[in-house]
């Protein structure tokens, strides 16, 4: 049996291409994509230069936050109920005042917070004036390169490692506080120092070299890993209650497409070409890269057309309107009128006649006014025990309360026009039916009213009538 | 089918947008912008309607409704709640409801605006009309402020099925147990507890002192008078329905005449002890009760009165009870199958129309059995008098008597089968028709 498959729209494809449109715009909106690739000590760069391998093994027993913007970090870690150390491997670019601002005032705020500094050049030095210290990295590169430092920390971590460029670290006065801790062995230079400035502990090392990638990759990469860990475990203390935050916001970012662009082969060889690939698309993805000057195309072509032929204008006027054409076609178009309400109604017998009679008035014949005798007649029978056609009616009447005379004439009005209406007299030879039933209507009302009878209002006539039917069988 | 559908305000956009970029085309007018600006709008529309006709579709509505009881105001209200971050804007209402119903408050639909994770109510008043009525669900068409799109009508909510009992007054009651007072409605022919003067009968000592009677006493002689104790009796309430008992106005229709009637007769037996039953016939009904004493018999005539459905039961009809109602043998067997005992009061309230007419003879045959058979007739064409002035009143009187004349014949027809048939005219309050049928 073959089954049929039924397409169903569940979504229109208009409303796709408007969501579709709004995203790019929204996308547009917030600007161009900043990828980034920095082949220097920045946390992400797992080229040979780069601390990624560094942040992958403390991320291994503390919770490390790359510091990609400090302004920012103040304000997640504000209420700061934790211990904070601050690690900065050899930044590439100043310090700016917001920047220190926001260190600072992780300094006041966080439970406890500690500083490790390595690097060999001068960057560092602002860090370190802001919170207070009186250490500062000399900047000179000590010469030869590749030197043996000996290091031996208060908190009973000694060993040899070894130094790429190196810087000499100098305290800007003696103090207590301060503690050498790392010299190099041929010249006895310090090259690491320890301060505590009231609670809060700074560690200085003049090279940021020994914790780059190539370092701990390498066979002397050990002592430098374990000098970092015992200085982080010496600084955090609890490692559950404590926030490494790796300095991520100072390096020199170099464009994707630039690199490659470049062909620089040095600077790429100290890349990582994978990330750099794949930065490079979502760059080109990005509709800020190609949306743009795609729009600035379009618009171009089209003004360099209209210019180039003038007849252009009447094209581009006849497909815009096949465009209209098509997309006002394709929608369905309905009346838009209004809901129907509910018409609320109400049933009547002689509903025809009922509303004849309330919009152009009563039209009365010679049956109503045969009907109207007939009907009086038995009320009379029924009351009195007289007749119309009974010439006593009157007295009768008279003892109820109702003039004789007055009686008399309806009596002899009704019986002419009864008489009349069933062709038992020719008299009078012309009526008027209409006038004649309304007048003996008003005629037969005064006549009733006195025996509690109305047909005007409501009244017990049909009963009585009824009742008159049942006594004397009548018509 | 499309959720969502143009109107024909959306070509004269187009049309308007499309000659403004034309004209800046063709470098007539700088309207380039303002052209593509219409266009863009009849978009942005188009996408508002869709979103919010989805938020509209997944809308949570509640219906509920306060009043049960004929001529109080019965309030329905419907609460609709936008669960999603889209308003929606701008959705016509409308409110289902059957045709012979009467809105008393309330619009019949309107123009309503839902906030985002919001809600509004929308509530209506009826006058309380006898039966089972069902109103709703709300039918809703979104358009976008401007109407260049229109949403498909949707039905919005559950359909409320509201009862609503018939009214026995108070005041009626009274003048009921006066009349029974007065007339000894049942009878037993037996001394003991009751209103009624039965006999004299020598002093015993057990006797109540309030109890003697004292013009024996003066002729030196102690004697009490004894009372006749009043009996619990079956009573049988009969409704024939036809299309003619919804004639009049609203509220005063021979239906809601009748239902009056019969429950305030209903109350008072039930107050009495009686054993009390209702049977409803109709072209698609035929409904009856098993006989209950007391309060509980009542109960349930109101409950069988309050769910007469008037499209269902009165204008549509079914064969089924056709068969049954218009078979004189078959409508007997049925009304004697639902009757524990022989000699039971039948009170049957019915329009004079012929096919009532047939419903009420069907059920001679059970005077055979000693069932003692009364008959109310409604002349359903009197319950079209108001609105008349005085002269048109009587015209009308005097074309409708031929009708009118019908109904005796009927009533006399009635009687020749041994029922009590009695016309009731509509002003006849139930206090009256119930001293005419006993005569009090």
């Amino acid at each position: 049996m073959r089954v049929s498959r039924s397409r169903e729209v569940l979504v229109p494809g208009l409303l796709i291409l408007a969501l579709t449109i709004i995203g790019l715009v929204a996308l547009l909106e917030k600007g161009p994509l900043q990828v980034l690739t920095a082949p220097g000590a920045y946390p992400g760069n797992n080229g040979p230069l780069g601390t990624s391998i560094l942040y992958q093994k403390l991320r291994e027993n503390y919770t490390v936050i790359p510091a990609t913007n400090w302004g920012y970090l103040r304000q997640v870690l504000s209420p700061c109920n934790v211990s904070v150390v601050i690690l900065i491997v050899s930044p590439e670019t100043p310090y700016t005042n917001e920047d220190l601002e926001s260190i600072s005032y992780l300094r006041s705020s966080c439970k406890k917070f500690s500083l490790l500094v390595a690097d060999e050049g001068v960057e560092s030095n602002k860090v370190l004036e802001g919170i207070g210290s009186s250490l500062r990295i000399s900047g000179a590169i000590l010469q030869p390169y590749s030197l043996i430092a000996n290091l031996s920390t208060p908190w009973g971590w000694s060993g040899r490692v070894l130094l790429d460029k190196a810087s000499a670290v100098n305290p800007l006065q003696t103090s207590s506080n301060l503690e050498p801790i790392g010299f190099v062995e041929v010249l006895g230079t310090p090259i690491a120092y320890y301060e505590n400035i009231g609670g809060v502990e700074v560690v200085v090392v003049g090279d940021g070299s020994l914790f780059l990638n190539q370092v701990l990759e390498s066979s002397v990469g050990e002592y430098s890993l374990s000098f970092m860990k015992s200085t982080i475990s010496h600084l955090c203390g609890v490692p559950g209650e404590c926030i490494v935050l790796m300095e991520a916001s100072k390096y020199m970012g170099l464009d994707p497409v630039e690199v490659l662009r470049s062909n620089d082969r040095r600077l790429i060889s100290l890349l990582n070409i994978v990330d750099v690939m794949l930065s490079f698309l979502a760059k080109i993805l990005h509709p800020s890269t190609w949306l743009p000057p795609l729009l600035n195309l379009i618009d171009y072509s089209i003004r360099s057309l209209i210019e180039l032929n003038p007849y252009f204008k009447g094209f581009i006027v006849v497909v815009s309107a096949i465009l209209v054409a098509l997309m006002v076609a394709r929608e369905r178009r309905v009346r838009d009128s209004m809901l129907e309400d509910v018409t609320e109604v109400d049933w009547y017998g002689f509903g025809e006649f009922r509303r004849h009679l309330l919009s152009q008035g009563a039209k009365i014949t010679k049956q109503d006014f045969i009907t109207l005798y007939n009907m009086v007649d038995s009320i009379l029978r029924t009351l009195t025990g007289s007749s119309l056609e009974d010439p006593r009616l009157p007295q009768v009447l008279e003892t109820l309360g109702i003039n004789a005379v007055e009686a008399e004439r309806f009596r002899g009005f009704m019986v002419k026009y009864y008489r009349r209406a069933t062709k038992q007299s020719l008299w009078p030879p012309i009526v008027l039916w209409g006038r004649v039933a309304r007048k003996a209507i008003l005629l037969s009302e005064r006549i009733l009213e006195p025996l509690g009878v109305s047909i005007a209002t409501p009244s017990r006539l049909e009963l009585i009538v009824e009742r008159g039917l049942r006594v004397g069988g009548g018509s | 089918m499309e959720v969502v559908n143009a109107t024909r305000r959306l070509l004269a956009l187009i049309l308007v947008g499309g000659l403004f970029v034309a004209f800046d085309i063709v470098g007539t007018a700088r309207t380039g912008v303002l052209g593509l600006s219409l266009i863009i709008l009849a978009i942005a529309s188009r996408v508002y309607v869709t979103l919010a006709q989805g938020a509209l579709a997944t809308c949570s509505v509640r219906g509920s409704y306060k009043g049960r009881v004929e001529g109080g105001d019965v309030d329905v209200e419907y609460e609709l709640c936008n669960n999603s971050i889209i308003p929606i804007a701008v959705v016509e209402l409308s409110l289902n409801y059957p045709q012979y119903l009467k809105l008393s408050k309330g619009s019949r639909g309107g123009l309503i605006a839902i906030p985002p994770r919001g809600c509004v109510g929308y509530r209506v008043s009826f006058k309380g009309r006898v039966g089972l009525h069902r109103i709703g669900p709300l039918r809703a068409v979104l358009r976008d402020p401007l109407g260049l799109y229109r949403g498909v009508e949707l039905s919005l909510g559950p359909v409320l099925e509201v009862r609503i009992r018939p009214f026995a007054s108070e005041r009626v009651l009274r003048a009921l147990l006066q009349a029974s007072r007065a007339s000894g409605i049942s009878r037993s022919r037996r001394p003991g507890e009751g209103v009624e003067f039965y006999s004299v009968r020598d002093y015993r000592p057990e006797d109540e002192l309030r109890r003697v009677y004292w013009k024996a006493l003066a002729r030196g002689k102690l004697a009490v008078k004894e009372f006749e104790s009043e009996i619990s009796t079956y009573v049988l309430f009969v409704l024939a329905l036809d299309e003619t008992m919804l004639y009049g106005p609203y509220l005063e229709t021979p239906l809601e005449h009748a239902s009056r009637i019969l429950a305030s007769i209903a109350e008072y037996v039930s107050r009495r002890g009686d054993y009390t039953a209702i049977l409803t016939i109709g072209p698609g009904i035929l409904a009856r009760t098993e006989f209950k004493r007391g309060r509980r018999g009542y109960m349930n005539i109101i409950e069988l009165l309050s769910s007469i459905n008037y499209e269902d039961h009165i204008l549509r009809g079914s064969h089924e009870v056709k068969a049954i109602v218009g078979d004189k043998m078959k409508m007997a067997k049925y009304v004697k199958a639902m009757c524990p005992r022989e000699r039971i009061n039948v009170i049957a309230v019915t329009s004079a129309s012929e096919t009532t007419s047939s419903l009420i003879k069907n059920l001679s045959p059970l005077r055979s059995l000693g069932f003692s058979i009364n008959a109310l007739i409604l002349i359903p064409q009197l319950y079209g008098l108001h609105r008349f002035n005085p002269f048109e009143r009587a015209v009308y009187r005097l074309k409708v008597h031929s009708d009118v004349k019908r109904v005796h014949a009927y009533i006399k027809e009635l009687r020749s089968h041994g029922v009590n048939a009695i016309m009731v005219t509509p002003w006849e309050t139930p206090s009256k028709v119930i001293a005419r049928i006993y005569g009090v």
